[in-house]
């Protein structure tokens, strides 16, 4: 993945190992390369359903990859056992949402402060939000990074500093 | 054909090595229904079917038979219950708006391949929740992997071993190549290809196949002295390899296996 910076090809370590002892016993134990290996699992996880969801979107002349066929790449991939809890996960996700621009921009902005607690969305929209959570972001030129969304990400979240966000989060010493 | 990294004696050997059978197929975890007992039923017939398609390098030791069909039976049960506790909890959960890993990232990798054009917002809520339960699976696996050697710490090659005994996972062949890649290079196997196509049924005989049918100087039933593993020393010199050798062509009509093995549910 070329000019992609480090620490943003893998989720959060903190994350992994938090998620990692909730199927754990206590007295287990997890090396660091156990760690680090399944950083790279997930991330390649992500790619390879990703690549599968968006073939089905160029086939149908789509430009937005959906949930919908992320789930459908999921089940033709034989991660059946998957798509079923994450469709009633959809669907339950979807039923909690109120105002549906606000809903999507309130998940994304939660991302990078990553607290366990609710919260409510801290900004207001933009100039011109668009209802779908895109606009004219998506395809201007950003210089806050390599990807078009940077902008849209950061205008949501004030996800500034890349790595500092997590930082307040690794509470889960080995 | 298969290629693993032990530490401890031939009875877990075998079961290490034929346990892929239970994982070729992915679809039977999802139909199978949860154990309620700790007792083993033999009388499931498609766990049966799944045992009995899977050719056994020494049908003569029941010993070993009984022990692998515990095991096999023990991880299948633990992952049906884990989907289950899935479905559970995504039923019951009352806030559905805090995910345990960041969208941001998410939609960050989705994005690093330059063919995607845009990313709804509920695609990053789903992955969110799809590496949740990913993590758990492959954690949960690689624990059955540390159990089964008595040990108490996960390893890379932990991980590396249960990728490598389920096809789903066959995309993650490239992503911990290491230990294999180590086991391969100490049985003359440099440069064989990594990446195999899949096939219809039992992908695992043909992960990187060698390239003669015969290694000499590891025989079953000779393993190497064990070495206690240092923690965190992922390439210890000391560590067993075994490698065995299966048929090309899974049993045509496999049989229902009862919890004795019986000579003729033997490939």
């Amino acid at each position: 993945m070329a000019g992609v910076r480090e620490q943003d090809q893998y989720m959060p370590i903190a994350n992994v190992i938090r998620i990692m002892r909730r199927i754990l016993p206590a007295h287990a134990k997890i090396s660091d390369d156990a760690k680090e290996t399944i950083q790279e699992c997930v991330s390649e996880y992500i790619s390879f359903i990703t690549a599968e969801a968006n073939e089905r979107c160029q086939r149908e002349q789509r430009k937005t990859v959906t949930a919908e066929d992320v789930l459908w790449a999921m089940e033709k991939l034989g991660f059946d056992n998957y798509a079923h809890p994450l469709s009633l996960y959809l669907h339950r996700y979807r039923k909690t949402e109120g105002e549906p621009a606000s809903a999507r921009r309130a998940s994304a902005s939660a991302s990078p402060s990553m607290q366990m607690h609710p919260r409510t969305h801290p900004h207001s929209h933009p100039p011109n939000y668009s209802h779908h959570g895109f606009g004219m972001f998506d395809f201007d030129p950003s210089s806050q990074g390599f990807y078009r969304d940077d902008a849209s990400s950061s205008g949501s979240g004030g996800f500034v500093a890349s790595f500092d966000p997590y930082a307040n989060i690794k509470r889960d010493p080995l | 054909m298969q290629v693993h990294v032990y530490n401890n004696n031939a009875k877990m050997d075998q079961n290490q090595h034929v346990q892929p059978a239970q994982e070729a197929y992915g679809e039977n975890q999802y139909q199978s229904n949860p154990v309620t007992t700790p007792t083993v039923l033999p009388t499931q017939t498609s766990d049966s079917s799944l045992s009995s398609s899977y050719p056994r390098q020494h049908p003569n030791d029941p010993q070993l038979e009984a022990m692998y069909e515990l095991r096999q039976e023990r991880l299948q049960q633990q992952l049906n219950n884990f989907w289950a506790k899935q479905c559970q909890e995504i039923q019951e959960a009352t806030d559905l708006r805090t995910h345990s890993l960041p969208l941001a990232r998410i939609k960050k990798i989705m994005k690093s391949d330059e063919d995607v054009k845009l990313v709804s917002a509920e695609a990053p809520v789903v992955f969110a929740k799809a590496c949740e339960m990913f993590i758990m699976e492959l954690t949960l696996r690689a624990w059955a992997n540390v159990e089964e050697d008595q040990r108490k710490i996960i390893k890379k090659h932990d991980i590396a071993s249960s990728i490598s005994r389920a096809d789903v996972f066959d995309f993650l062949i490239d992503t911990v190549p290491r230990p294999l890649e180590n086991i391969l290079d100490q049985q003359g196997f440099v440069g064989l290809p990594t990446s195999t196509v899949p096939t219809p049924l039992n992908d695992a005989c043909y992960h990187n196949p060698p390239p003669q049918a015969l290694v000499p100087g590891n025989p079953y039933g000779s393993p190497r002295i064990a070495v206690g593993m240092p923690i965190l020393d992922q390439n210890h010199p000391g560590l067993q390899i075994h490698h065995f050798l299966t048929p090309m062509e899974p049993t045509p009509t496999p049989t229902p296996n009862p919890q004795n093995p019986s000579p003729s549910s033997d490939c």
